[in-house]
């Protein structure tokens, strides 16, 4: 089964001959990714069946009948407003990314580059905020956002997201790799900060915002706990809650629905995944201290 | 690099180097001006006022009031904290265990000598889980994991083996949690293994040989001690984050059945945010917070002794 390709020309494969260990490595390998993909193959499977068939014994993982109006039915229930999900979801990982990019940027040119006193204690003093677990401070923050009657609004996830001290390292890191002579050269051409952020420093750092970027927007559309939190009323419903109170609203056989709607939402990222392959594995790898 | 130079000297006698040192500090204090002003409020404040909470009973309608330890000898008195702190150091330890495991192997298959082609497909593979919302991948386990009609068991029952009550014994439902928790993130775990395997010279392997180090020798004596510090971090990050879990039990279990599955989040979220008993909610964090830096130095403090720097 894997001879085939295994022997081809254009693949790194000096040693002319097939050794046992490869084919049983790779044999290994796919039974582990057919755990890994089972899942999503059996998520895919189930969305497309007639709900009688969802449970059938034995399992069938191609459809009988497919059945795409389980697609038609979440997306247009009458109840359950699945693509306001979807735009609550895109509005607040949009704003999320979009604001921590500005503030991170700012914060982290000002400390790898600006001068002031008391930069290295401040720097020092904010990363220990790095050491407290979000979820341990939850209930005085909700108590906070109640203060500021903030509860069932989508600012109540946004704003505590607008910065983030883990971005404003990240980037710090990455600009102290760029050489001072740069900058040097433009001050002296009279530039101030704010143009050599933004026309020096900006392209250069451009990679680094890529890896802040994805990581921040995927973590901010799968998030669960906060909206969880924060939110009460249905139409305004992060994707990852809603489809997850989905369940609540459908009785057991309703699966096929279900899993339609849930397919909904991993079809953009898988999407995203396979055109952006290598700079997500490359951004989240790096953000958790490859280098 | 000459005209930059000249520019440079030019520059230099102006005199102007002060208002402009003081201008670039305006600067900087501008550009980090919504960074500290959101760790004054999102941080700091709750910290401070989570501090306090846990001295104070509070039920968001009458104003709170001070109540000196009496959260924290509820917390004693509590027959439900045992079981509840207890799941969570299960799940710490097995999920790590599993995770890291589960990881190596996929990282040292990765990194043997298979065809680039079958190593890009099953990066991406093993990877991808990671993108989805544990919370809402959770509900096709629920499926899976189901006791009769789950095509896990079904296939368990093909192989001649027994049904699993994955979810609905309270013996195993821990385990199930574990399972489907940390297929949804080894994919990071592995990333970073692969990296640490990819970053061990050949010279060492080379000189093993040399020795008559056999695969598995070299396996022990080269691989595992120069991965360690790839290890130690994991367990370090691992460690706080499991200590804080709460979505894939949430939507797989409730907790149950009883509070077999329930974690300490889980606890303080029913605690605070169903009770509205939030002074209590507040102790139990300032435990969480406490465990979890206890746990973090007892890492630190004996990595010394098996993690091999260079």
């Amino acid at each position: 089964m894997t001879s085939k390709p295994l022997v081809s020309s254009r693949l790194r494969w000096n040693r002319g001959y097939l050794r046992t260990s490869t084919v049983l490595t790779v044999g290994a390998l796919l039974l582990l990714s057919l755990f890994m993909a089972f899942p999503f193959v059996w998520m895919l499977s189930a969305s497309l069946k007639v709900p009688k068939t969802a449970f059938s014994i034995p399992p069938q993982l191609w459809p009988y009948e497919w059945r795409w109006e389980n697609y038609q039915q979440v997306l247009f229930h009458p109840t359950v407003p699945i693509p306001r999900f979807f735009l609550n979801s895109l509005n607040i990982a949009v704003l999320v990314t979009l604001g921590q990019l500005i503030t991170c940027t700012a914060a982290a040119y000002a400390f790898a580059r600006l001068r002031f006193r008391g930069r290295e204690v401040l720097f020092v003093v904010l990363l220990t905020a790095l050491m407290v677990p979000a979820q341990v401070t939850i209930v005085p923050l909700y108590i906070e956002m109640r203060f500021f009657k903030l509860i069932d609004t989508h600012a109540a996830l946004i704003l505590p997201a607008l910065t983030n001290i883990f971005g404003v390292f990240l980037l710090r890191q990455y600009l102290l790799t760029i050489p001072d002579e740069l900058e040097d050269a433009a001050r002296m051409d009279g530039a101030g900060p704010v143009r050599i952020l933004l026309q020096i420093m900006l392209p250069l750092i451009g990679p680094a915002l890529t890896t802040l970027a994805i990581v921040v927007f995927t973590g901010t559309w799968n998030a669960f706990f906060f909206p969880l939190i924060f939110l009460n009323d249905w139409q305004k419903f992060t994707w990852p809650l809603g489809v997850t109170m989905l369940r609540g609203q459908y009785s057991q056989n309703s699966v096929t629905v279900i899993m339609a709607g849930i397919t909904l939402g991993v079809a953009p990222v898988l999407l995203a995944f396979l055109v952006l392959q290598r700079r997500m594995i490359e951004s989240i790898g790096f953000t958790g201290g490859i280098k | 690099m000459g005209a930059a130079g000249q520019v440079l000297r030019r520059g230099g006698d102006g005199g102007g180097g002060r208002s402009l040192r003081r201008r670039d500090a305006l600067t900087a204090w501008l550009f980090i001006l919504p960074t500290v002003v959101g760790f004054l409020v999102f941080v700091i404040g709750p910290i401070v006022g989570g501090l306090a909470l846990g001295f104070m009973r509070y039920d968001l309608l009458t104003p709170p009031s001070f109540v000196g330890g009496e959260n924290f000898v509820k917390m004693i008195e509590d027959q439900r904290i045992l079981q509840i702190f207890g799941n969570t150091i299960y799940y710490v330890v097995g999920m790590i265990a599993l995770d890291l495991v589960w990881a190596l192997v996929l990282a040292v298959a990765l990194n043997s000598f298979i065809p680039r082609f079958f190593k890009v497909f099953f990066r991406a593979v093993f990877f991808f889980p990671i993108l989805v919302s544990g919370a809402v991948i959770s509900i096709v386990w629920l499926y899976l994991f189901n006791m009769d009609l789950g095509i896990i068991n079904w296939y368990l029952v093909k192989l001649g083996l027994d049904r699993v009550p994955w979810l609905i014994s309270s013996d195993w439902v821990r385990n199930s949690v574990i399972i489907m928790t940390v297929w949804n993130g080894v994919g990071f775990n592995m990333l970073l293994l692969l990296a640490g395997l990819q970053n061990i010279p050949a010279e060492l392997y080379e000189a093993g040989r040399i020795d008559g180090a056999g695969r598995w020798a070299s396996f022990g004596r080269i691989t595992l001690p120069m991965l360690t510090p790839v290890i130690f971090f994991i367990l370090v990050k691992g460690a706080i984050g499991v200590f804080q879990l709460f979505d894939s039990p949430f939507v797989l279990t409730k907790g149950g059945p009883g509070d077999a599955s329930r974690t300490v989040l889980m606890y303080i979220w029913e605690k605070g945010f169903q009770v509205l008993d939030f002074g209590y909610a507040a102790a139990i964090g300032l435990v969480l917070f406490l465990a979890i830096l206890a746990v973090t130095a007892v890492q630190f403090a004996t990595s010394d002794r098996w993690v091999f720097y260079r």
